[in-house]
C-alpha cells in the first residue's frame, strides 16, 4: 500500500544527488604516497601482472567465436527447468597480492552476475588451500590433513545443455588467468 | 603480512570505487571537500592494510563504505560535531522570508547523526541493520532518526520550522 506518511518516504530531492563524484587527482597521488610510506604499496612494476597477452587475446577470440556461433543459430525456446552444472575451477595463477586478488575477485563477481545468452550463474565460492580428510576407521572418525589439490573454487550454473554450460565456462575469467574449468552436471536428487 | 602490493592493481581498484566512496564522504561530511579528501585517503590506507581480512562475504564496495563511515565517525568525534544534536535547533536560514535552500545545504544543516542515517539509508541504500552496525546504534534508533531526518529535510527544503 502507498498510504505512507511523508516521514516514511524518502525525500525526493535526495535523488538529485550524484551517485559518484570524482575526487581530485591529487588525492590519489597523496594516498599512494601515504601507502608507500607505510610500506603498504610497492612501486608500479614494468612487467605486466596476470595473463599473457596472447592468452587473453585467444580467450577473447574464442569467446567471440562462441558468441557468434550462438547468436547465428535459431532463437532458443525458453527452457524451464534447466539442469544445473558445477564449473570446477582448477589451477591458474593466484593474485600476486591482496589487491590483485581483490581486482580478480571483482572480475569473477562481475562475470557471475552478468547476463549470459547460454545460461546463468546461480552461486559460487573460492576455496582456500588447506583441506582435511575425514574418514571412518571402524568406530573411530579420523581427521587428517589432505594432500592439497589445485581446485581453487567453483560456480554453480543453470544451462539448458552440456554444450551451453561449456560455452558459459569458456567465458569464465578463470581461463584468462591460466586456469582450467571442468564442467560437471549436478545429479538430480 | 602482505608480501607484495602492486601499485597498478591498487590504481585500478581506486579508480573503480573512489567516485562512489567520495560522493558518500561528501554527503556525510556536509560537502566539506577537504575533510572528504582526508577521509577518502584514510579509508584506502585502512582498506589496503586490512584487505586480507576481507572475507568476500559482502560486496567490496560495502566493505569499503563501512571503513569510510568509520573514518567519518572519528572525524565527527574529533571535531566534536554533534552526533545526537537536537533537530529542534534545525531551521532553514531564510525561513521567515520563504527562500528555499538546496538539498546539499539542507543536508549540511542536519546534526551529523541524523544526516548519516539519512544518507546511508536513502542515498547509499544501506539497510537499518547495516547502518546500526556501522554507526554503533540500535536498529530502532536508525529507524526513528531516519523518520525524523526526513521530516527535518522536508522542513528545511520547504523553509519551515522542523523542530516541532
Amino acid at each position: 500500500m502507498t498510504d505512507h506518511t511523508p516521514s516514511e518516504e524518502p525525500v525526493p530531492e535526495l535523488g538529485s544527488l550524484p551517485d559518484e563524484v570524482t575526487p581530485d587527482a591529487a588525492v590519489e597521488q597523496r594516498t599512494i604516497a601515504a601507502l608507500r610510506e607505510r610500506s603498504l604499496l610497492r612501486p608500479q612494476s614494468v612487467r605486466a601482472v596476470g595473463a599473457r597477452p596472447w592468452l587473453a587475446a585467444a580467450a577473447i577470440a574464442f569467446t567471440a567465436f562462441l558468441a557468434g556461433l550462438i547468436s547465428s543459430g535459431p532463437d532458443a525456446p525458453p527452457q524451464p527447468p534447466q539442469p544445473s552444472f558445477a564449473l570446477m575451477l582448477y589451477g591458474g595463477s593466484t593474485g600476486n597480492d591482496s589487491i590483485a586478488h581483490a581486482v580478480r575477485a571483482e572480475e569473477y563477481r562481475r562475470w557471475a552476475s552478468a547476463e549470459h545468452p547460454w545460461g546463468r550463474v546461480i552461486g559460487g565460492e573460492a576455496l582456500r588451500d588447506s583441506a582435511w580428510t575425514v574418514e571412518r576407521a571402524k568406530t573411530n572418525i579420523t581427521m587428517s590433513k589432505a594432500r592439497p589439490d589445485d581446485l581453487v573454487g567453483f560456480f554453480l550454473v543453470q544451462a539448458p545443455s552440456r554444450e551451453a554450460a561449456a560455452f558459459l565456462a569458456a567465458e569464465c575469467p578463470h581461463l584468462k588467468y591460466g586456469g582450467r574449468v571442468v564442467v560437471r552436471m549436478i545429479a538430480p536428487t | 603480512m602482505l608480501k607484495s602490493r602492486d601499485e597498478r592493481s591498487f590504481r585500478a581498484l581506486y579508480a573503480r570505487h573512489s567516485p562512489a566512496l567520495y560522493a558518500l564522504a561528501l554527503r556525510l561530511l556536509a560537502d566539506r571537500t577537504h575533510d572528504a579528501d582526508d577521509v577518502l585517503q584514510e579509508c584506502w590506507i585502512r582498506a589496503v592494510a586490512r584487505l586480507r581480512d576481507f572475507g568476500w562475504q559482502s560486496q567490496l564496495r560495502t566493505w569499503l563504505a563501512a571503513i569510510l563511515v568509520n573514518c567519518c565517525r572519528e572525524l565527527w568525534r574529533d571535531s566534536r560535531e554533534e552526533l545526537d544534536g537536537d533537530l529542534a535547533d534545525v531551521r532553514a536560514p531564510n525561513e521567515d522570508v520563504g527562500v528555499r535552500i538546496d538539498v546539499t545545504t539542507a543536508l549540511a544543516r542536519l546534526p551529523a547523526g541524523y544526516r548519516a542515517v539519512l544518507v546511508l539509508h536513502d542515498v547509499a541504500g544501506f539497510t537499518h541493520e547495516e547502518i546500526a552496525q556501522q554507526l554503533d546504534i540500535e536498529t530502532g534508533t536508525s529507524k526513528s532518526q531516519l523518520s525524523r531526518a526526513r521530516r527535518a529535510m522536508r522542513g528545511l527544503l520547504g523553509s519551515a520550522n522542523v523542530g516541532a
